[in-house]
């Protein structure tokens, strides 16, 4: 555990120096998300009618927020394994007997600070191309719920993920397709009572779900379908189950690398 | 002529062995354009109502939207695949090979993203004529044959100005995805793919047109809605040709630059 942790704190140092400071990753990712968001947020301005900007304007920031945790869990985590791939450092690192998880642990740090960040630049772009979003804190317990059993299932879909590129070789564009279908088809994106009925129950189906019900309920942005407490308590219990899941499938993935060696890295 | 045709025959054989090899990647290009269409109308649903934007712009979201993506996904593969061959061939130690080889990097470059746009082409067919003929019947399938057309000259319009300003920026700052991860999707914004060109102010309006796709998406966007006569169609069709046949001069100079770049700094490991 204390070996796991000096790793962790030697990759979150040389992540923060290497990507954030070094490269300027952070001012780089900032403005690229700033452009990306005004070319998904401004044409929602066509379907708006007038005085209603306020609560559009809200929905499509907890929307976009869910997506960038997607987005932060699939190119922050997940494609981490393709880049130790990409760079020929993976080898080095099972070479030295320490664990993948070091390379998780330490990134997390990073990514929350980024995601917060990029949180306030997509509220400042909302605020100027559609109008300031209006938000009502209406249960904290359930938003604090919601928010560690999201991290939970996402730990655990990028762990999914990672361990999926690890072994079946890589391959970008069906990553991206991913990330973008994901928080579509299970309610991340768009509240589940407006979907299609065969749609809600795929949704509920899946781990992701629950957690973005209960951050939309806690947020006065729309009502889960079940009962709060259930959405609770079967959110969290899931994305337990998820996390255990993936941590074991994480493994299996690595001692099937260590037989057949590391996938080479493809055009895409 | 020669040398540009060997040099797609080359790509053509690289990319679609690799599309061929990984079917998921033909797979992921082919549901694509139906996940960005489905992203934007979620996105516009959850903001308003279909109603409102046919009020505003005169035609379905649905159409325009996924004429949108379409366009999108033809134009970022000249982007993507111009902007990070740098990237990929330094990533895999080809760099130096491609560096010393005798061939002309503008023609290389000029003939990158030609694969992967005949794959849109594929894409045309696959995604947006049934959905025009199911929408508007034959009619619609002869709008949708249009957009293809148009995305075609918006596609070689766009290979000069993406070549220009990537190898620009790679002889500038060294073999940066970072940079380019900003500049790819300003060069969305500038086509305003996902908005009424019709609608921009004006001066937006005038300063993107100096983009040549972005007078291709114009025309794209004017048949999905029905808007203008075919004479008033030609004028922005004419005006990407000839300002791509002007940026022919700084896409060789920054292809030049690039490769004196390289051949200067030598290998990095």
């Amino acid at each position: 555990m204390k070996g796991l942790l000096k790793a962790s704190i030697a990759v979150l140092r040389a992540y923060f120096t290497a990507e954030l400071i070094r490269s300027r990753g952070l001012v780089y990712g900032l403005l690229s998300l700033a452009v990306w968001i005004s070319i998904f947020v401004v044409p929602t301005t066509l379907f708006a009618e007038e005085g209603t900007t306020e609560w559009v304007a809200g929905g499509v920031l907890v929307g976009v927020a869910m997506f960038l945790a997607y987005s932060t869990a699939t190119w922050d985590w997940a494609m981490l394994l393709r880049w130790l791939v990409q760079l020929g450092v993976l080898e080095y690192v099972i070479a030295s007997g320490s664990s993948i998880l070091s390379h998780f642990i330490g990134t997390i740090p990073v990514s929350l600070a980024w995601y917060s960040i990029a949180l306030c630049l997509v509220y400042a772009v909302i605020s100027l191309f559609v109008g300031p979003p209006r938000l009502e804190l209406l249960d904290p317990v359930a938003l604090s719920i919601g928010i560690v059993a999201l991290l939970l299932v996402l730990l655990a879909y990028s762990l999914l993920v990672g361990g999926a590129l690890l072994t079946s070789g890589t391959s970008g564009p069906v990553v991206e397709l991913i990330s973008w279908i994901l928080p579509l088809a299970t309610g991340g994106f768009f509240p589940l009572r407006y979907m299609p009925k065969q749609l809600q129950v795929a949704a509920y189906l899946t781990p992701f779900s629950y957690p973005a019900e209960l951050i939309r309920y806690s947020l006065g942005v729309s009502k889960p379908l079940l009962d709060t407490w259930l959405v609770v308590t079967v959110g969290l219990t899931y994305a337990a189950v998820f996390l255990a899941a993936s941590v074991a499938f994480l493994r299996l993935q690595l001692r099937k690398l260590l037989k057949e060696g590391v996938k080479s890295v493809a055009l895409f | 002529m020669r040398e540009l045709l060997r040099h797609i025959r080359a790509e053509m054989l690289l990319v679609y062995a690799e599309v061929f090899r990984r079917k998921s990647i033909l797979a992921m290009s082919i549901l694509w354009p139906y996940v960005m269409t489905a992203f934007m109308l979620t996105l516009g649903y959850v903001a308003g109502s279909p109603e409102v934007f046919l009020r505003k712009v005169g035609t379905s979201p649905v159409l325009f939207l996924a004429t949108a993506s379409y366009i999108l996904f033809s134009t970022l593969a000249v982007v993507d695949d111009v902007m990070w061959r740098p990237v990929y061939d330094e990533n895999a130690g080809t760099l130096p090979y491609v560096i010393s080889s005798p061939t002309s990097t503008v023609m290389r470059y000029a003939a990158i993203p030609i694969p992967r746009f005949t794959l849109s082409l594929v894409l045309g067919a696959t995604f947006l004529l049934p959905l025009f003929a199911v929408q508007e019947g034959l009619d619609g399938l002869l709008s949708a044959m249009i957009v293809v057309a148009v995305s075609v000259v918006a596609t070689l319009t766009f290979i000069p100005v993406a070549v220009a300003v990537g190898l620009g920026l790679y002889s500038l700052g060294g073999e940066s995805w970072r940079a380019i991860n900003v500049v790819r999707p300003l060069f969305l914004v500038a086509m305003g793919v996902y908005y009424p060109r019709w609608m921009l102010s004006k001066i937006v309006y005038l300063l993107t047109a100096l983009l040549p796709p972005a007078n291709c998406v114009e025309i794209a966007q004017r048949v999905v809605v029905k808007l203008g006569e075919f004479n008033e169609l030609l004028f922005p069709l004419a005006l990407a040709v000839v300002l791509a046949i002007t940026q022919l001069y700084p896409m060789g100079r920054s292809a030049r630059k690039w490769e004196i770049t390289k051949l200067r700094e030598g290998v990095r490991i």
